[in-house]
């Protein structure tokens, strides 16, 4: 167990050392003596306990997040980037697992960490912010955000697509709406077909949902509504 | 080629009809309150009005009443919003006598007052030094505030030479211009009282160029970059001056 911490200056250094390491080196040795070395990291008040783990997706981590932080004030930690960046080390393992040789993938670095100025289009990147935010904002809705259909993927088109606009993925209805669409309630998996590209896809919803923002207010509609405003091209999604 | 048609004669509301003032309490909890005036736009009385806060994905919504009878003078806490970054927020008003709610006037990415933003002080291209490893430039737009030019910070002068080096501002400024002027035409965004808005004034008044109308003509993103960018170059004399320039080294 560790108690929940946030990078000091050389925790960032080193950590994003790390980083540039593993673009070259896939074998580069996580650095997760840094996480409770006081020279590296300091500890978030009020103290709270955090496993390093491996969840089966992004959704069971985002939930497992929100229970452990549940005692800590959420618009506080929300934007502490030194605290996003420490958990991408403690659960670097759901990022970025070592392979049979133990090996990691380079992954994009907005993944990992998230910068000072929270660049709008990369801070939904970030693979424990966005499981956190998402599972937050959403609840059970936002498995449909945070699965995958492709072993070692970290994002869906969906999460993509819907989290790299703010207003559209504040929007319950919509997350909600893009449940209904692309959810099997059955399985409680991704339908197949859901990133793909063209016609009723998640890239195309948001662009829709953009236009028809303009014209109407979204915020309050229920998924049933906002399903009969969307274009035909989204008719064989409709059946559930 | 997108093109943003408003079929349903949607009003704007200006940033000089809102009034909203942010204040910070004891415990750190931020509230506002607004100044709301709609009386030049002949919306119904029964229309609803909500205001909406936000910092990036993090958003409150708040019903003001309706245009007849707004609730104006109250104070709003904003418990939910992350803490740290920049609060704008979005007026509209909605007519809800209808399954779904129809927007009749609306205003976005209003800054507060006291937001030196707000006044219209701000630069239309903030230029900031910063580390880009093993790049010279980059160009920022965030959808909110608008485009910043970054520069390299390994190079201490580089900033200061972007805005009186003519070689610099030659190499760099009419592709940031061109990258700017083809975001905004591509997105389709048009909003007065925004970084979009002096951007479509500061185009008009350098080039003569109408950004809207190039939109509503079709004319294509990469096109209206390219023009914009041309003529900057050519008003300003940026070969000529080059070409002093080096003569002089």
């Amino acid at each position: 167990m560790f108690e929940l911490s946030r990078f000091t200056d050389a925790g960032r250094v080193e950590f994003e050392l790390f980083l540039d390491n593993l673009r070259h080196d896939p074998h580069a040795v996580a650095p997760t003596s840094i996480l409770n070395d006081p020279r590296f990291s300091e500890v978030v008040a009020p103290t709270v306990k955090i496993s390093a783990q491996k969840f089966g997706d992004s959704f069971q981590l985002g939930k497992y997040l929100n229970d452990v932080l549940g005692p800590l004030d959420a618009r506080k930690y929300s934007r502490d980037v030194d605290m996003w960046s420490w958990l991408a080390l403690l659960f670097i393992d759901n990022i970025s697992p070592q392979d049979e040789t133990g090996g990691r993938a380079s992954r994009q670095r907005a993944v990992f960490v998230l910068s000072k100025n929270f660049s709008f289009r990369s801070y939904y990147r970030h693979a424990i912010r966005s499981a956190w935010q998402s599972y937050h904002m959403h609840g059970e809705s936002a498995r449909v955000l945070l699965l995958t259909q492709t072993d070692g993927a970290l994002r869906s088109d969906i999460a993509e697509q819907i989290g790299a606009s703010g207003d559209i993925f504040g929007t319950r209805a919509i997350v909600r709406l893009a449940e209904r669409l692309w959810l099997d309630q059955s399985t409680g998996l991704l339908r197949r077909g859901a990133g793909a590209k063209g016609a009723g896809t998640p890239r195309r919803l948001v662009a829709v949902l953009k236009q028809l923002q303009l014209t109407f207010d979204l915020a309050d509609c229920n998924t049933e509504t906002l399903l009969n405003l969307l274009p035909p091209e989204f008719d064989r999604w409709k059946s559930v | 080629m997108k093109r943003r048609l408003n079929h349903t004669g949607r009003k704007r509301i200006e940033q000089s009809c809102c009034t909203i003032t942010l204040s910070e309490g004891a415990d750190g909890v931020q509230s506002f309150s607004a100044a709301i005036n709609l009386d030049e736009l002949s919306l119904p009385g029964s229309a609803r009005v909500y205001v909406e806060a936000y910092v990036k994905n993090s958003s409150m919504r708040f019903d003001l009443g309706t245009v007849s009878k707004m609730r104006l003078g109250g104070t709003y806490e904003l418990t939910d919003l992350d803490i740290g970054g920049a609060v704008l927020f979005r007026v509209r008003v909605v007519d809800e006598s209808q399954l779904v709610g129809k927007i009749l006037a609306s205003a976005n990415r209003l800054r507060p007052s006291g937001d030196q933003r707000s006044k219209g002080r701000r630069a239309i291209l903030p230029v900031r030094s910063t580390d880009l490893g093993s790049e010279l430039w980059k160009l920022e737009i965030d959808e909110d505030d608008g485009p910043t030019l970054c520069v390299s910070n390994k190079l201490p002068s580089l900033k200061e030479q972007v805005k009186s080096d003519p070689i610099y501002a030659a190499l760099i400024l009419p592709h940031v211009v061109r990258l700017v002027v083809t975001n905004i035409v591509e997105s389709g965004e048009s909003a007065e009282g925004d970084w979009v808005g002096d951007w479509s004034e500061w185009v008009q008044a350098e080039c003569g160029l109408d950004l809207a109308r190039m939109r509503d003509d079709e004319q294509s993103a990469e096109d209206a970059g390219d023009e914009v960018a041309s003529l900057f170059a050519s008003r300003h004399d940026l070969l000529a001056k080059v070409l002093t320039s080096v003569e002089d080294k």
